[in-house]
């Protein structure tokens, strides 16, 4: 009896040893390279949008550089708090190939605020107006802050949902692209 | 695909609160499981809360450890409620950790314990696929099967899905194996879990379009589950034999 059960046991080994063997043959995973979506490992969806004070701007404007897309709103508690992080890190980073893209909810929120908002926590990088609600639809964005982390090649890399972020997590993150790049 | 639960004023992590129902579920009917086979109710319950405390401090502190910076600049953020700042896989292996500990500190068989918490193990597979559609993680490869499912820009194989009836499928399997062999010796309803739940994962894995791959292709979690399988298979072996030699179970 219990050499049956070894019997069967080497059997079943040896069948599921060949199936994890021939598996990359029969099922070869399909590389994302080039499928837009807004999760990890995908191309960031490409989008144009109004700038605040300025023509407008696309996501393929930035192509080639660390980009941290932020969707935020005027009204956001943990926006308010993480937006001075976000400005310390961009400075920081600004010269080696880093760029901020923070999308406001405009469609939730009012220009006066979103302008006086940047002017309060003097905002360098560009700050795009999803006037339509479109772009925040095509990322999905259900919950404010939320932070995608994207690569050189327009990959991203991290989905951040909730906040606030601090200046020293970004700093990590953002850090550990540019060693990769190295 | 719901990642974000709306609850009034409060926007709720459902991946996360799904896991957490999971657990909780879990060590209910672990609690149950344990009495029938004559490990002290109260022991699984504390372990499984000082291995859930274990497990959050264990994934703060691996955090910081990954990231020491982020101390560095600000202290308390090591206190802070932000679940970025968590390392879940240090996490688990700190709650592992501690459960071992008390469990050698409590005296308690090692393997009456396991078969205690095999229906959490089950119903934790369950909860990883619900939390996992609800988060759009361990989606599958194309496909153009008519139970496909839009995720991602493509039609896909539901492997979250598919994760999730297998854990309903194990766990009446487990129930019954403790509610119909009260013969089986300890140990052996969780070995018989780690077999089919390896087994199965050979299989599903073959359909997941994010899992590790080697460098030629090889799927990483298989050669896991196959190596799982082989251990599970080995140690049900020993036992079957032990017993068949009639030696009592420490």
């Amino acid at each position: 009896m219990k050499t049956n059960k070894k019997i069967a046991a080497l059997i079943i080994l040896a069948i599921t040893f060949v199936w994890v063997m021939i598996t990359p043959d029969l099922a070869p995973q399909v590389i994302q390279k080039n499928v837009e979506a807004p999760h990890q490992g995908f191309v960031a969806p490409e989008f144009e949008l109004g700038v605040i004070y300025g023509e407008k701007a696309a996501l393929q404007d930035y192509s080639g550089k660390v980009v941290l897309l932020n969707f935020w709103a005027s009204w956001c508690p943990p926006c308010r708090a993480e937006m001075p992080a976000i400005q310390e890190v961009y400075e920081s980073y600004r010269s080696k190939g880093f760029e901020v893209v923070a999308v406001n909810m405009t469609h939730q929120d009012s220009l006066p605020d979103v302008k006086a908002f940047t002017d309060t926590y003097q905002l360098t990088f560009p700050v795009l107006l999803d006037e339509a609600g479109e772009t925040s639809l095509q990322y999905r964005v259900r919950a404010l802050p939320t932070t995608f982390l994207i690569d050189k090649d327009g990959i991203i890399r991290e989905v951040m949902i909730g906040g606030p972020l601090s200046a020293a997590f970004l700093d990590a993150k953002i850090s550990n692209l540019f060693e990769e790049g190295d | 695909m719901l990642p974000i639960l709306q609850i009034g004023p409060f926007s709720v992590q459902a991946p996360a609160l799904i896991l957490l129902i999971g657990i909780w579920s879990g060590i209910f009917v672990a609690e149950k499981a344990a009495e029938r086979i004559g490990v002290s109710r109260n022991e699984i319950s504390n372990m499984a809360f000082y291995a859930g405390i274990g497990s959050i401090i264990g994934a703060r502190l691996t955090f910081l450890l990954r990231y020491p910076s982020v101390i560095l600049d600000r202290p308390f953020s090591a206190l802070s409620l932000n679940p970025l700042l968590l390392d879940w896989e240090g996490g688990v292996l700190v709650g592992i950790l501690v459960a071992v500990v008390y469990g050698q500190q409590k005296n308690l068989s090692l393997w009456k314990t396991l078969d205690a918490f095999t229906p959490t193990f089950a119903l934790m597979v369950v909860a990883f696929g619900v939390a996992r559609l609800a988060s759009g993680e361990g989606y599958g490869i194309p496909t153009t099967l008519p139970w496909k499912i839009p995720l991602w820009g493509a039609d896909r194989h539901p492997t979250q899905i598919y994760e999730a009836l297998i854990g309903v499928g194990l766990f009446a399997l487990v129930m019954w194996w403790f509610y119909s062999k009260k013969d089986a010796p300890a140990g052996v309803i969780f070995l018989r879990f780690s077999a089919a739940l390896a087994s199965v994962n050979l299989f599903v894995d073959t359909l997941r379009a994010d899992t590790p791959l080697m460098q030629n292709g090889i799927h990483v979690v298989q050669i896991l589950s196959w190596l799982a399988l082989a251990v599970s298979f080995f140690l049900w072996l020993k036992k079957a034999g032990a017993t068949s030699t009639a030696e009592p179970e420490s």
